[in-house]
């Protein structure tokens, strides 16, 4: 499929201060679509736009010779003007696919294999929103609707036949999971994160989808937790709190570099007492650990570390081992349909061209015989041009079954990766998430 | 509590050997429904959820069919006038009122404690339904005697089962089990589950404990507990189960009815319910 291209950033290529650098609002990506349209007349393009990965895709007008076909560099440097960014600064962390891998990649990021929580169904969603955004705008034709259709087809598809969406696969969606087993809900609840960083930040991030009733960030620097909470709608508060916010807390999330821990036994003792039987769970993601470990063995007190969450993951991961193998067979599988059935759709224009060809000489030939037959009627005359016609077709029938046998066969025009911007990555394998 | 206001028998039916055979169907499909629940603890199947279900209600159907025969038996419409009848009574609400618990809460588990003692309580009835028949007084204190008493007595073991679910999922959580087997719902649900039905069993039982009073108060020595009947295993036993969770409930050590507390709590008053119920039927009157 010469023309179609597709640059990208996600989880694994871009860290979160990138990723939200590169989000676009609704609004914006409308003006992107229309801004392609007229620069790249006859285009088409497709924004994905999640929390987890920006990606624009983008078939070129292959009917009009004149339309130039845009560099992978070029189309970065389109996505970095959106939001006055200096491109440069994009390069290491995007990719860059065309032809075959475009549609393979499609096909994965539909299905959730390409997702940070393995099999997440969130994505269908936004894939069929972000389609039907070009849709609506008329930025989506021959080309590109064909390949979302048949990729939200092979999503459905594999999360019809194969085990991939159930189960637990992040660090973060592990401490949500394990809260819900002790809270019923988090909407009454204290929420308290200390410390910034990243990885607490993502479990933040997943106790804040839950709505807690209160959300406080903890941090030594106090300017840098302002700045952080106000992304997540919750407050601020100096390291120096922390003791008495514990007090209040009915989750902690800690991940600050502290060299000492910031949770003693002899500090939470008398809080788990105050708090006169009800539950407290604590999360320790900090290396050096946070939180002395003998906290643990406080009664109504369940402390996690990430030794503790990672394992859940891997074995969430190793149990759906055989449920990713079948999705990627899907997957496979419908790349080679989508291809042989976009080459046969390629053939017929040629076939057309054979059959007109072929048809035209038989008459000619015919009208040539005939004069040497002045006497002829006019019902031998289409007599004679039915079995002109009928030979002609006869003798092309075999040729044009193995034409189109041939055409759906996979061949070296359709496999090649756009050269590179500056390095950028492949995402072709499955993300994982810690 | 449940039996403890008995006069001299008047008439009864001992069961006969097929209602002892239904009894025994009974007996079955609760053990069917428990072993299958407990089986999904391991590895969680919706077939399982589905069979778990379907044996005990079929469990309790088989239970109301043979407490409307006999009771027919004795020309009596009121299915609820001797030993044999109150067990099976006891033992179908328990079951039925846990699947219902299960049913309309996010919960899962209590049947794997709820169906042994609903068990229990049949086997009671198979015993002591034949050994030891007796009637109840049939006044308007002793129904509401023994209403309140059957409701009080099931609300404690319904939440001494969830107490014991609690402890097994706050053991999970505390050990970081990776087992995949059935959720058995949020440690604060259970909390709130067994705090519902304390303070409902304690209620209940408040009630037993008046109406009984009144009754012996009003027999004088007529009732089987006899005139010394404040020393009655029974009586004693009910009114420690009572005191046990007035202390929890309204003393100045409450609230103290919460998290692992409460679970234990709960669990004491279903052994002592249960040593009620059953253990005492053996004493000497």
């Amino acid at each position: 499929m010469n023309g179609l291209v597709l640059v990208g950033l996600n989880h694994t290529t871009a860290p979160l201060a990138v990723r939200e650098s590169l989000a676009l609002n609704p609004t914006e990506r409308a003006a992107a679509i229309e801004s392609l349209h007229q620069r790249f007349t006859g285009s088409e393009s497709v924004l994905l736009c999640t929390c987890n990965r920006v990606e624009l895709y983008f078939a070129a007008d292959s009917t009009n010779g004149d339309a130039a076909e845009p560099a992978t560099r070029e189309l970065i440097d389109f996505l970095a003007r959106l939001r006055q960014l200096d491109a440069a600064t994009l390069y290491p962390h995007m990719y860059a696919k065309t032809g075959r891998d475009v549609v393979e990649h499609l096909f994965r990021v539909a299905c959730g294999l390409d997702s940070m929580v393995l099999g997440e169904t969130q994505i269908l969603g936004q894939v069929r929103q972000a389609y039907e955004f070009s849709l609506q705008r008329s930025a989506t034709g021959g080309r590109l609707n064909p390949l979302f259709q048949r990729g939200l087809s092979v999503a459905k598809q594999v999360l019809a036949h194969t085990p991939l969406a159930e189960g637990r696969v992040s660090v973060a969606s592990v401490a949500v999971d394990y809260a819900g087993q002790v809270f019923e809900t988090l909407s009454d609840k204290t929420v308290v994160a200390v410390g910034a960083g990243k990885m607490g930040l993502l479990v933040l991030r997943g106790f804040a989808n839950q709505r807690p009733g209160r959300l406080v960030l903890c941090n030594r620097d106090f300017d840098k937790a302002v700045a952080h909470a106000a992304r997540f709608s919750a407050q601020a508060a100096p390291l120096t709190d922390l003791e008495s916010l514990a007090a209040s807390a009915d989750v902690i999330i800690s991940s600050s570099g502290s060299e000492l821990p910031l949770l003693t036994r002899r500090m939470m003792e008398p809080i788990v007492r105050q708090r006169r039987g009800k539950p407290i769970f604590l999360i320790d993601i900090a290396l050096p650990r946070d939180i002395e470990p003998s906290v643990g063995q406080i009664r109504n007190v369940y402390l996690y570390n990430l030794d503790d969450l990672q394992k859940v993951v891997a074995a969430s991961q190793s149990q759906r081992g055989n449920a990713v193998s079948a999705a990627s067979a899907i997957v496979a599988s419908a790349v080679d349909e989508f291809f042989a059935w976009h080459r046969a759709r390629q053939q017929g224009p040629l076939i057309d061209d054979l059959y007109k060809r072929a048809h035209a000489i038989a008459r000619e030939e015919l009208a040539r015989t005939l004069t040497l037959f002045p006497n002829i009627s006019p019902q031998e005359r289409a007599h004679l041009d039915d079995l002109a016609r009928r030979i002609v077709n006869k003798l092309l029938h075999d040729p044009v079954k193995s034409l189109r046998a041939a055409g759906a066969q996979p061949n070296n025009g359709d496999n090649g990766h756009a050269p590179p911007a500056e390095a950028p990555q492949s995402s072709s394998t499955a993300a994982t998430d810690v | 509590m449940t039996d403890a206001l008995f006069i001299a028998v008047a008439s009864f039916a001992v069961p006969s050997s097929s209602q002892l055979a239904l009894l025994a169907l009974v007996v079955a499909l609760f053990l069917a429904s428990a072993l299958t629940s407990i089986s999904r603890s391991r590895h969680d199947r919706p077939s399982l959820r589905v069979s778990a279900k379907a044996c005990g209600w079929s469990g309790i159907a088989a239970g109301v069919v043979l407490l409307i025969w006999h009771a027919s038996q004795r020309d009596s419409y009121v299915p609820l006038d001797d030993n044999f009848e109150a067990f099976i009574w006891l033992s179908l609400l328990l079951a039925a009122l846990v699947l219902y618990v299960q049913r309309t809460q996010p919960v899962a588990g209590l049947d794997w404690f709820a169906m042994p003692i609903a068990i229990l309580l049949l086997a009671a009835a198979a015993y002591f339904g034949s050994t030891r028949p007796t009637v109840y007084l049939d006044t308007l204190w002793s129904k509401t005697h023994i209403a309140s008493a059957f409701g009080g007595s099931v609300a404690f073991l319904v939440a001494g089962a969830t107490g014991a679910v609690y402890l097994i999922a706050s053991r999970r959580l505390r050990t970081k089990s990776l087992d995949t087997g059935q959720r058995v719902g949020s440690l604060e649900r259970l909390e709130a589950i067994i705090r519902t039905w304390v303070v409902l069993g304690f209620a209940l039982l408040s009630v037993a404990l008046v109406t009984g009073l009144v009754i012996v108060l009003k027999e004088g020595g007529q009732t089987r507990l006899g005139r010394h009947w404040y020393v009655n295993p029974q009586v004693v036993l009910t009114a420690i189960v009572w005191m046990l969770y007035a202390a929890m409930l309204h003393t100045p050590l409450g609230p103290g009815l919460r998290g692992r507390r409460a679970a234990i709590v709960s669990l004491i008053g279903l052994l002592l319910m249960v040593f009620t119920l059953v253990a005492v039927q053996m004493m000497p009157p």
